[in-house]
This record gives structure tokens, C-alpha cells and sequence, in this order.
């Protein structure tokens, strides 16, 4: 059994000093100090369409799908310790679901029943997966060989099914979502404002998030990362934790799936593929696993950052990515939120001395 | 097959059926060709407060993994509270009130001292909605749980950097924190000092006065000042039982430890 593998924060609070009154203080204002600070991001982030092109707000969109898929990513791994080297096939999945439904039925509001089915349907693989492989007994590190052989037969039966799938081709003129009431209104969300609708569902998908992680069963999912044995000795069924909360990973993933689908209008095999499953590893990895936040700050920043400079270096900027996270695993191995409770620890330190 | 002389000055309380909350029916754990656990047959009445010694490799961890339900039982039966548990998993043992506490403590090192026993004291009503809020009677039920103890760190400090005295406490605590009838506690006095051990069994003797305690003990003045009965493993099989008057004056007891030394 695994013992410790990393220091997932149950809460904003964190106690370290020994003086228990001041660690109150200092807990609340840390609470606070978050809580500001992400309501300013918020805030910007409402603003940028108005101020940047779009084509930049465009990036950003797919940037915080890609948020979405980092979180449900972070729950399974950076809070219960179970390594997925397959989510993309989830992620697919819930993005095929959407594209299949909506380009072959011509229902009203099509979109939304495409967003429900493709967070349900990957819970549901997902539980089944889960389910099956740990009441067997596996071990974890079966469990992550058997996710990346899932995402690579996920996305071959795509290029396979091509009836269904459109195979190497993907699938094409997906529509983007709207609101049909036949007979009374029709609304179709634009590019622009579809910036909105993603956030919403960012900021929405994160506080649950947050919500989980600060919950018993977020407690117990760290007590299994940590010291799986003892919580069978206080009474715990890990398989139970484990499975429900890859099932709630995976859906979570299949609804960011969805999303891009119906924003990009195009969706193809990869999507589904080994290289995503490793990238949104990546994002997690440098943003700070195990915090929630850390996988959108490291999936909106790579995300940007391969756009931006990808053009610039062409080829070199996939042998950056490489030594970047080499870099952090040695150096920062808590990633970038890390790096700013290093910094925030350094100001509270000055702040007590003065 | 050992036969056991019986203490004849044991009252035989375990003679009435409905007070006997476990029993091992020829227990017996091999890994390969060793024997740890050689057809171990105890009787532990409810409330008893009973000791098993015996040299190092005698068995007795080996005999706690099995009732715990970490090790499955190579042979034998384990019945407890008058149904059979045998073959049962962990979990399933502690949600019928079997806990136990590690030798070496085993703590969620990056949690909290509180959150540790929050933990523990939620496993009795757990709860798989994952947005459920902490219940704050389990908050409360957890300070509580602390207070009764001298512990000199505090309940939002990360259990990784506690002195290894705390550690053990924090041990025994969580596992009397799921509230069991029978509490396995593994040398809960070991790398612990004189005085602290002292005041460490005071407290287990206390808040287990309503609970059936199992202890493995290498303090044998612990063990015979607290034990209502002690059992004294060999090799693996149970060589004596009985008061601790009885087990000190037992001449196959001197025997299996002086021939250890």
C-alpha cells in the first residue's frame, strides 16, 4: 500500500505555527486574502472580452474547458492518489456524445440534453471501470496501465466506428449550443458570449469542486492518498471512495468534452488520445496538484503559452514543455500554487516579525 | 495440538455463553512451512481486560493481523459477539466493533491532529455525498476525544511533525474514537518513557472501562498490573492462561522466556 504521496490542503486554512491563536488569525486572513484575490481574477476575467481581441478570448475559452478537465483530473489524483493516464477518453467521450447527438437528432434544445448525457454517461463508464478493477483487487499502478490502454483503445474504436464517429475525418458542424423553445424563442450563443457561459461553468465546476475536497468524503479521499491500510482500520471501504469519485472525475471530464465539442464545432480521434490524457497530466503537475486552482492556472497558462509561442520556436517549443516540467518536478514539485505559498508564507513571516 | 493447563484459580466467567464476545476455534496463520499463529484457541469474555505475551516471534501480531482482518486466516474461526467473522474484511470488522491501534502509528501524516480524529470519529456515520458538509456534532465529538488527554501539540497541527509520544496517543485515540466493544491495542507503550507509560495506561485502563480490551504489551509490570486474564504465546501456540498470579508462577512460562533469552 502507498503511503504518503503528497500533501493535498483539506482547506484555504493550513495550520503550521505552534501558537494555536495566532494560527486562527492567520488562517482567516489567508481565507480572506483568497478569497479576494480570486474574486479580483473573477473580476478581470469578466472584463477581458471587452479589452482583448478575440482571438485571445477564443484561446481562453478552450483554456478553461481545459480548467474544467484539470479539475476533474486533480480530484482523482491529486486528492484520492489514483494516477489516470486515460482521462482524454472521458474527456472524448463526453465531447463524440455531444457532436453524435447533436449533428444526427434535430430536437429542440438538443445542446443541453448533450451537455446532461455527456457528464452521465462517462460517471457511469467511469464507475463501472473503477468499480470493476478495484473490487479485483488491483493495484494502482494496473489501475493507471489499464486507463492508458483505455485511451488508446477509445480513441482507435473512433477511427473505427467511422459511421458513427466520421473515423480519421472527426466529425464537422457540430452546432453551437443554444436555447429552443419551438414556438416561443430561439437562442443561439454566440462565440463572445460562449466566453461567459464557459466561465460560469469553470467557477461552477471549481466551487463543487471545493465543495468535495472540504466534505468527509474529501477528508476520507486523503486519508486513502495518504494511508490507505489505516483507513480500513478506522472502518472505511476505500473501494467505494475511490470508485464513486473516479465515476464523479470522469463525468466532470465528459462534460468539459461536451463543451469544447460544441465550441469548437469540430472534434476528432485525439481528443480522445494518449497525448491529451499526458497533457492535462502536465497542467495539473505544474499548477499544483492537489489544490484545484493549481490545475486551471497550469492548464490556462500552458494552454496560452503553447498558442503563443509555439509559432515562435515551432519544434523546440515541445523540448521547452519537456525541461519546464522537469524543472518543476525538481524544483518546484508543488507546482505554481507552491510557488506562491512560498511567497505567501515569506509575507506572513514579515508581517509577524514587524 | 496444545493442551493448556487451566488456571484453577480463574473464575470461569466465560462459562456462560451470552458474556463471551470473542473466541478463535483452532486460529491458525502458516506462511509457508513456519506456523506463526499454531491452532490458537482464546476465549475473551466482554469487559475482560486481557494480555497476550510471549518473545519476540511468538505470534502475537501476527494473531492481532488475523482478528483485525488485515491477514486472512490460513485455518481456524473467529467468532465474535457470537457470529462468525472469519474470512471478513477490515472495514467490515471495525463497522461490527473490532478496532485496533498500530505498534507504529499509523497517521494521516499531512492532516491535522483533528482532522485525524474527525476521521476516525465519521466512520460511524459515514456518508457518501460528496458535498455533504462536516458535521459539526463530529467536529465537537473529535475535541472532545482530545481532551482527554494530556497532548501537548495543537488540534491544527500537521500530525508529520508530532513527537512520536503524541503520535502514539493520537493512535489509540482514533482507534477509540470509532467506538468499539473490542479494542486491539498493539504495544501501545512502546518508545514511550516510564512516566508517560504510566499515565498512558491510566488513561486506556479509563476509557476502556466499558470496552473488552486485547493488549500486547512487552512491559510485563503493565501487563500484570492491568490484565484481568493473560494469555502467553510460544512459537506461535498458547502455552498459558490465566490471572496474572497464575502466569508469573507458571513454570512453562519461565521456561519459554528464559529460553528465549
Amino acid at each position: 500500500m502507498s503511503n504518503k504521496k503528497s500533501n493535498p490542503t483539506i482547506g484555504p486554512v493550513e495550520f503550521s505555527v505552534v501558537d494555536e491563536s495566532m494560527q486562527v488569525s492567520i488562517g482567516r486572513l489567508q481565507t480572506n486574502a483568497n478569497t479576494l484575490l480570486l474574486g479580483l481574477g473573477l473580476l478581470v476575467l469578466l472584463a477581458t472580452p471587452a479589452v482583448f481581441s478575440g482571438y485571445f478570448v477564443g484561446l481562453l475559452v478552450v483554456a478553461f474547458i481545459y480548467g474544467i478537465f484539470a479539475i476533474s483530473v486533480d480530484l482523482v489524483w491529486g486528492y484520492a492518489g489514483i494516477l489516470s493516464f486515460g482521462h482524454a477518453a472521458f474527456f472524448g467521450l463526453g465531447a463524440y456524445l455531444m457532436g453524435v447527438i447533436t449533428t444526427e437528432l434535430s430536437l429542440p434544445s438538443i445542446g443541453l440534453l448533450g451537455l446532461v448525457l455527456a457528464f452521465l454517461v462517462p460517471a457511469v463508464v467511469g464507475l463501472v471501470v473503477a468499480g470493476v478493477l478495484f473490487s479485483r483487487g488491483i493495484s494502482e499502478e494496473y489501475f493507471t496501465i489499464i486507463t492508458l490502454a483505455l485511451a488508446i483503445v477509445a480513441s482507435q474504436a473512433a477511427l473505427i466506428l467511422s459511421d458513427v464517429t466520421g473515423g480519421s475525418n472527426g466529425l464537422t458542424e457540430i452546432p453551437p449550443l443554444g436555447v429552443e423553445i419551438p414556438g416561443v424563442m430561439t437562442y443561439i450563443i454566440s462565440h463572445n458570449q460562449y466566453y461567459f457561459v464557459v466561465l460560469v461553468a469553470l467557477v461552477a465546476v471549481f466551487l463543487i469542486g471545493k465543495r468535495i475536497v472540504q466534505s468527509p468524503f474529501g477528508t476520507t479521499l486523503v486519508g486513502i492518498n495518504e494511508n490507505e491500510t489505516k483507513i480500513s482500520s478506522l472502518g472505511y471501504n476505500p473501494i467505494k471512495y475511490k470508485t464513486i469519485v473516479f465515476g464523479l472525475s470522469t463525468g466532470i471530464a465528459g462534460f468539459a468534452g461536451a463543451l469544447y465539442a460544441a465550441y469548437s464545432g469540430f472534434i476528432s480521434p485525439p481528443l480522445l488520445g494518449f497525448v491529451l490524457s499526458t497533457e492535462v497530466l502536465v497542467w495539473v503537475l505544474v499548477g499544483g496538484r492537489g489544490t484545484l486552482i493549481g490545475p486551471v492556472i497550469g492548464a490556462t497558462a500552458l494552454y496560452l503559452a503553447e498558442n503563443m509561442f509555439s509559432g515562435m520556436f515551432l519544434n523546440t517549443w515541445v523540448l521547452m514543455l519537456g525541461l519546464l516540467l522537469v524543472v518543476i518536478v525538481l524544483v518546484f514539485p508543488a507546482g505554481i500554487i507552491g510557488v506562491f505559498s512560498i511567497i505567501e508564507k515569506k509575507i506572513n513571516k514579515y508581517l509577524k516579525d514587524t | 495440538m496444545t493442551t493448556v493447563e487451566p488456571d484453577p484459580n480463574t473464575p470461569q466467567t466465560q462459562s456462560s455463553a451470552d458474556s463471551e464476545l470473542l473466541r478463535t476455534e483452532e486460529l491458525t496463520r502458516r506462511f509457508g512451512s513456519l506456523v506463526a499463529v499454531d491452532d490458537v484457541n482464546i476465549s475473551i469474555p466482554r469487559g475482560e481486560f486481557h494480555s497476550i505475551i510471549g518473545p519476540n516471534g511468538a505470534g502475537k501480531t501476527t494473531l492481532f493481523n488475523m482478528l483485525a482482518g488485515t491477514l486472512p486466516e490460513s485455518d481456524g474461526r473467529i467468532l465474535f459477539d457470537g457470529e462468525e467473522i472469519t474470512g471478513l474484511s477490515d472495514h467490515q470488522r471495525v463497522q461490527r466493533g473490532i478496532s485496533r491501534a498500530y505498534q507504529t502509528p499509523q497517521l494521516f501524516s499531512g492532516l491535522s491532529v483533528l482532522e485525524n480524529l474527525r476521521l476516525a470519529v465519521q466512520s460511524k456515520n459515514q456518508s457518501f455525498n460528496p458535498i455533504k458538509k462536516t458535521d459539526s456534532a463530529h467536529e465537537q465529538e473529535a475535541i472532545e476525544m482530545l481532551e482527554q488527554i494530556e497532548f501537548e501539540a495543537a488540534p491544527g497541527q500537521i500530525t508529520e511533525n508530532l513527537s512520536h509520544g503524541n503520535k502514539k496517543k493520537l493512535e489509540i485515540l482514533m482507534a477509540l474514537s470509532v467506538d468499539p466493544d473490542l479494542l486491539l491495542l498493539d504495544e501501545p507503550t512502546s518508545g514511550v518513557s516510564q512516566a508517560d507509560s504510566d499515565s498512558l495506561m491510566e488513561f486506556i485502563s479509563a476509557a476502556s472501562a466499558e470496552r473488552t480490551v486485547l493488549l500486547i504489551e512487552h512491559n510485563v509490570d503493565l501487563v500484570l498490573e492491568y490484565s484481568d486474564r493473560v494469555t502467553v504465546l510460544n512459537r506461535g501456540a498458547v502455552i498459558s492462561q490465566g490471572t496474572p498470579s497464575y502466569i508469573t508462577q507458571d513454570e512453562t512460562v519461565q521456561k519459554a522466556y528464559m529460553g528465549s533469552y
